[in-house]
């Protein structure tokens, strides 16, 4: 009886110091792998940091406005072209019934418009 | 019922039964005399000592559990991430929408240890090869020093320390410092200010933050669309106008909030030191102006708010003014009798200070005050001027600060004052912070909304009739006021040292913005027909400032043509159409 026990015991012992080396190194392993990972982040983020600014420096107002000047065919927005959603009159026909848009409901368009915005 | 009651009682006596069975045993085993003792003291110290070790066990036990399980243990059971902690110690400036304005950069400085270094001579002449700039003889010297720590050079490029690497000399090191970086320069210079080489804020949001800056982000109210398009405009206008300086700046109305301030001329914030003091001058904060005619809007506002005065009433301006030994004349002189919208319109020296005459001095000043005109700002900058008041209040100074002479304000004051003139009568002190979306805005009231709606008509008016006709915007609706001010030179006014200003507002009905151009003596040109007066030189600057940066804050411009629903009908006697 008593032999059985410390065999029982005995195999528990090993087990468990068994168990124990494997998690603590396991544990190492993976603090190392941690500690690499952190490092590579603060290089990233330095290096984000760093394009950031390079990003803030390359975006000067004054900058783009020569680029523009140079490239595209655009000036400031002058107050005319500035509207809101509100400010359009009326719906398509295609939206209201639910109707298939057709040539005939087209061209009845601004008629059915305004009454839809009457009321 | 009966059944279980029954079965109840069974159970009693059986357990009855049971104990008397134990005791019966217990008697048995039971022994007497000297041998007995010995037996029960022996059980008892057993008993004692297990009772001991049960507890030391359970002690261990439970510190175990609150060790492992309560306590928690040393190492933090979630990773600890790096992501979260600031890559650098002093944090980022940035407009309002997040563009970064400051910041500060990592960067390697050089030093060397000259006990290393075996050949001070060959090790200088190397180090001179691929650093240019440092002298070669003041580097040997550095070098055959008898010391631990040379500084050679800070804030190397990724690419120097690439090179000095490379050399392979031994005693050279490097050191990680951090460098402050503005990714827009000169554009907003005067408000973010710099840092010495330690890294300390030395003007500006930087030094007014200095400390915030170490644990955390700063965000600006400004805009920096909104600055670029300022800066633009305003310098335009001081190169036109050979002005020796200019000032502009943006404010929402009703918040206070500066959404751009540019002081011209400027300085690269990089090398503050090469730039001399009329450059990092702050004019909008630091400088002190009397600011002329657009003083005459609060001299409105207070006269219609105290009362004295109707909107349809008026004085007489025929003739000039004699007030003590002073004479006051009109620039624009009608020579009749004014209504209060044409004393703005014209701008009626005579008009404005016949008001604050009826006003009075009393009054007047606790206006000024109440509207901050005569304490230094409150804004969030280290460079902030002292506003110059009349040591006595006497009459001479009442009508003279009615036009806006005698008494000296930074151009923000003037801002600052005009918006809660417009706002509907609240006082929201200027700031440079980004005030939060949703939460409502401290205010003083000044005067009343009747008030500040009538002055709005009437400063509408300005542009649309008056002085300030170059600075309406298609669509915009902008009112506002010109001032023209003789620049004290020496105790006298110098006829030709002008201080031209512009304090406009936009839409006139329900003001958002507020824009204020200031050149310092310009000088009239042939476009101008020679003129350098507000309404000439600054009015066009916060014209164009107006329909640039409508468009980009949201200000949807309306069909032109009719004025805004809310403006009132003056009648204005139009001279120059009878004539």
């Amino acid at each position: 009886m008593i032999r059985a026990t410390m065999a029982v015991w005995l195999i528990l012992v090993l087990a468990a110091s068994g168990g124990l080396y494997y998690v603590k190194y396991r544990v190492q392993r993976l603090e190392q792998q941690l500690r690499t990972l952190n490092q590579a982040v603060v290089r990233e983020q330095e290096a984000i940091h760093v394009l950031k600014a390079e990003w803030s420096y390359l975006n000067r107002p004054e900058k783009l406005a020569e680029q523009v000047e140079h490239h595209l065919d655009l000036g400031p927005i002058p107050g005319g072209q500035v509207g809101t959603i509100d400010s359009l009159s009326y719906r398509l026909p295609a939206m209201i019934g639910g109707e298939m848009l057709t040539a005939e409901t087209v061209t009845q368009a601004p008629k059915t418009g305004a009454q839809e915005s009457g009321r | 019922m009966m059944e279980s009651d029954d079965l109840v009682r069974d159970d009693l006596a059986r357990s009855e039964a049971v104990a008397q069975e134990a005791r019966r045993n217990a008697r048995r085993i039971e022994l007497v005399g000297t041998r007995s003792r010995a037996v029960e003291v022996g059980r008892s110290r057993l008993a004692a000592a297990a009772v001991m070790f049960g507890i030391a066990f359970l002690v261990i036990a439970g510190r175990l559990v609150d060790i492992t399980l309560i306590e928690g243990p040393a190492e933090p059971r979630v990773a600890h991430s790096v992501a979260s902690e600031p890559t650098v110690a002093r944090a980022d400036i940035t407009d309002r929408n997040g563009v970064i304005l400051a910041t500060s950069l990592p960067t390697r400085s050089l030093y060397a240890d000259p006990a290393l270094i075996l050949d001070p001579d060959n090790a200088a002449d190397r180090l001179a090869a691929v650093l240019p700039e440092l002298d070669p003889v003041d580097l040997r010297a550095k070098l055959a020093k008898r010391s631990r720590f040379v500084w050679i050079k800070r804030n190397l490029t990724p690419r120097q320390q690439a090179a000095v690497n490379a050399l392979g000399v031994p005693g050279f090191a490097f050191v990680r410092e951090e460098r402050r970086v503005y990714p827009h320069g000169a554009l907003t210079a005067h408000v973010v200010g710099f840092t010495g080489v330690d890294n300390r804020g030395l003007a500006g949001v930087e030094r007014h933050f200095d400390q915030q800056l170490r644990s955390g982000p700063v965000t600006l109210s400004l805009d920096i669309r909104v600055q670029h398009i300022v800066r633009d405009a305003l310098s335009k206008s001081v190169a036109t106008f050979q002005a020796v300086g200019g000032s502009a700046l943006v404010m929402d109305v009703r918040t206070g909030e500066l959404l751009s301030m540019v002081s011209l001329p400027d300085f690269d914030p990089h090398e503050p030191a090469r730039a001399s003091d009329d450059q990092r001058f702050n004019r909008n904060t630091l400088g002190v102006y009397e600011m002329g005619s657009t003083f005459k809007v609060f001299t409105a506002a207070m006269a219609l708010d105290a009362g004295v005065v109707p909107v349809n009433g008026g004085y007489d301006a025929s003739e000039p003014l004699k007030v003590s030994r002073f004479t006051i004349r009109d620039y624009h002189a009608k020579n009749r009798w004014l209504s209060v919208p044409e004393i703005l319109l014209y701008s009626s020296n005579i008009g404005a200070a016949k008001m604050a005459m009826a006003v009075g001095g009393e009054r007047q000043q606790r206006f000024f005050d109440s509207l901050g005109l005569t304490r230094p700002l409150s804004v969030e900058l280290s460079e902030i001027g002292n506003p110059m008041t009349p040591a006595k209040w006497r009459e001479i100074n009442v009508v003279t600060a009615a036009y806006g002479h005698g008494i000296a304000v930074t151009p923000l004051h003037l801002a600052a004052g005009v918006a809660a003139v417009v706002n509907g009568g609240e006082l929201h002190p200027a700031t440079l912070v980004k005030h939060e979306t949703g939460v409502p805005v401290p205010g003083e009231r000044v005067i009343s909304a009747e008030t500040s709606s009538l002055m709005r008509a009437m400063l509408r008016l300005v542009v649309a009739e008056g002085t300030g006709r170059k600075a309406d915007a298609p669509g915009y609706y902008v009112g506002g006021k010109t001032g023209t001010a003789e620049k004290s030179v020496n105790g006298h006014y110098a006829r030709k040292a002008l201080i031209s200003s512009f304090v406009g507002m936009f839409p006139s009905d329900n003001p958002r913005y507020l824009v204020l151009a200031m050149l310092d003596e310009p000088h009239g040109t042939k476009e101008t027909f020679g003129y350098a007066t507000g309404g000439w030189t600054a009015a066009p600057v916060v014209g164009e400032v107006v329909s640039r940066i409508g468009p980009m804050l949201g200000v949807v411009p309306r069909e032109t043509g009719g004025e805004p629903e809310q403006t009132m009908l003056i009648k204005v006697r139009n001279d120059e159409a009878a004539h």
